[in-house]
């Protein structure tokens, strides 16, 4: 028992250690693959839904292109910052062409670290005066 | 046909939006081409109108294009990541195959950079190509220096030149400036540097009332004599300079890339011609440089030659019996020895380039069957055959490009030794200069090396890699590689005969 939850902690620390190292070299995330992160935040999507939902949340300033897209897509595979699911949603709702993604432990973590970035670099531009005090 | 109702405008916008995604790297198509088709359609049917779906049309154009030079970027990005922690795994070879691309290209560099400079370039004068030669044509000497007073009568009565002036070579001692100096420098006729069109860095040419009889003595100087004599002094211009114990007054200093007629002429002093000069049609002394008039072609003035040495036959029988007129452009000028000297050298560079890239073919080959498990390997985890193809020429191309960059630099460093073949009496510097086209043929020569050496290679590694690499003990890829390597062998011992043989003729020449 004791030994299982050394080795269990162990793994737990290994994985963070491994994972810090990741996010270190992920950073800082590029504009786009950021708003791709925040965007599976609340649920997995398929590349069209992507696109909606980055220009609702950044109420139409950003429209990503489909080339824009899936060549992120593409470098976020890779990086392991989303994969691609196997759940669909219902037949009838469902576009057998399309391919959901979903967030993963090291893209909520890398978005949470570019998140806590940003915020760092607004406190130091609230210090000189160049952003307002209150948002 | 295309047609602009609404359905039909809509199939032919998608049909070339499919044809643009060719322009990604083929597995990006297949991952992501039909989602991106199903967006653009959605994005076309959220539109409507002519303007409004060219419009997106042609945004996606533009995005497509730059997006997959980005992909391709990429790809290119990891594959030389790849190859160069590949050929970083095995130094022994990478090492090798450098120094062999080193020497074959390092040779083919200096050498064609030579010819080109020695056969090729035009000469440093504006429209070089109007520049010729004048000779007299004796029986058994076809080019033999002008007489003055023939010099004369052919400026006189030619229309063909634009100008025609005449110089010959002198060498005098330099006193009062140091220790005295035997340099060598040329007396000219007073319009030469117009001739040549060459401008003067300050001061003046010669003018006619220099070439006056009787007229004071004047100098021009060449850079290297004002800097060296006369520590390139600005107020040269006016002092006198003793030149074989007469006094010359400095009228002007030439630019520091100025040669004529030898690149050794280090000053140019003016003829003053006495009518005494003229009388002896025998004293052949003067080498004529004509420019032609615009237009003016090398036959015509050659006709033209021809009818006024016959004239002169008939008016001086005597004197010029069997005395003709030939002209050459000044880049013939070249003697015979030294093109075919420097058209050897290249063939030998292009000798040693082909031996190298057998051999580096066949150190690919080598390599290849050392690595059939890892190939077949990837190729069972997944990797397709074009990518391993793509992956063996990047390595090709970083082996080429080191090779190539290490080649420029020896190159670079052995054209001062090479520069004893570029012939003194043209009137160019001694070294060809590192320039842009030199560069551009180092390139292009990289590259084709490349191909000449790394597809053979690859292909035949990619299509050996398969499950059969996978078995223990496996060490051929069959009569094919055999056939690959053998044809590589002919093709070098091939060149190492015709090397040899040219490199034998060209010592004995």
């Amino acid at each position: 028992m004791c030994t299982e939850y050394i080795l269990d902690a162990y793994s737990h620390y290994a994985y963070s250690v491994a994972m810090a190292d990741d996010l270190k070299a992920l950073l800082p995330l590029q504009p786009t693959t950021f708003h791709i992160l925040l965007s599976l935040t609340d649920e997995d999507r398929h590349g069209y839904a992507i696109i909606l939902e980055v220009a609702r949340r950044t109420q139409g300033e950003l429209k990503l292109s489909a080339g824009t897209l899936y060549r992120s897509i593409q470098r976020m595979l890779e990086t392991g910052l989303i994969v691609e699911t196997i759940s669909r949603p219902a037949p009838e709702m469902d576009d057998e062409r399309r391919r959901y993604y979903r967030i993963t432990p090291l893209g909520k973590a890398a978005a949470e670290a570019e998140a806590g970035r940003l915020r760092d670099l607004l406190k130091m531009a609230r210090l000189c005066g160049v952003a307002p005090r209150t948002t | 046909m295309w047609s602009c109702a609404p359905d039909n405008l809509k199939d032919n916008l998608m049909n070339f939006y499919r044809l643009l995604l060719h322009l990604y790297p083929s597995s990006f198509r297949a991952e992501y081409g039909e989602e991106m088709s199903a967006i653009f359609a959605l994005e076309l049917d959220r539109r409507r109108g002519l303007p409004a779906r060219c419009g997106l049309w042609f945004s996606a154009l533009a995005e497509i294009v730059l997006n997959a030079a980005m992909v391709h970027g990429e790809i290119a990005r990891r594959d030389l990541f790849y190859s160069a922690r590949s050929l970083l795994r095995s130094p022994g070879f990478t090492l090798t195959a450098i120094l062999l691309v080193t020497i074959g290209i390092g040779a083919n560099i200096a050498v064609f950079t030579l010819a080109n400079f020695v056969l090729v370039r035009p000469m440093p004068f504006p429209q070089p190509d109007r520049l010729t030669k004048v000779w007299e044509k004796h029986p058994g000497y076809s080019r033999m220096e002008l007489s003055p007073a023939n010099y004369r009568d052919l400026n006189a009565s030619n229309n063909s030149f634009a100008a025609l002036a005449a110089y010959n070579g002198n060498s005098m001692s330099l006193v009062g400036q140091g220790e005295p100096q035997r340099i060598e420098g040329a007396s000219v006729t007073a319009n030469l540097f117009s001739v040549l069109e060459s401008p003067v860095l300050f001061g003046r040419y010669f003018n006619q009332e220099d070439g006056r009889a009787g007229a004071p003595g004047t100098v021009v100087l060449s850079y290297p004599l004002w800097q060296t004599a006369f520590g390139g002094d600005r107020e040269i211009v006016g002092k006198p300079v003793t030149l074989d114990n007469q006094s010359y007054t400095v009228v002007g200093v030439m630019p520091a890339d100025f040669r004529f007629p030898t690149r050794e002429t280090l000053f140019w002093t003016p003829f003053r011609f006495q009518e005494s000069d003229y009388q002896d049609r025998d004293d052949n002394m003067l080498e004529g440089v004509g420019r032609l008039k615009p237009g003016v072609s090398l036959a015509q003035v050659r006709s033209e030659l021809l009818l006024i040495a016959a004239r002169l036959r008939k008016q001086y029988p005597k004197e010029n019996e069997s005395v003709d007129l030939s002209v050459f452009t000044l880049r013939d000028e070249l003697s015979t020895e030294s093109r075919l000297l420097l058209k050897g050298l290249c063939g030998a560079a292009l000798c040693v380039l082909i031996i190298v890239c057998a051999n580096l073919a066949n150190l690919l080959l080598a390599r290849s069957l050392a690595r059939q498990r890892e190939l077949s390997i990837r190729l069972s985890l997944g990797a397709n055959r074009r990518n391993l193809l793509r992956h063996l020429l990047t390595e090709s191309l970083l082996l080429g490009l080191a090779g190539g960059a290490s080649a420029t630099a020896v190159a670079i460093a052995a054209l001062p030794l090479l520069s004893r073949l570029v012939p003194n009496g043209l009137p160019v510097q001694q070294v060809p200069p590192v320039d842009i086209p030199m560069l551009l043929f180092a390139l292009g020569l990289t590259l084709i090396t490349v191909v000449a050496f790394g597809i053979a290679p690859a292909l035949q590694a990619s299509r050996g890699a398969g499950l059969s690499g996978l078995r223990v003990g496996v060490r051929t890829g069959g009569a094919g590689r055999h056939g690959a390597r053998s044809a590589l062998v002919i093709a070098e011992v091939v060149a190492s005969v015709v090397l040899l043989v040219s490199s034998g003729l060209l010592i004995r020449a």
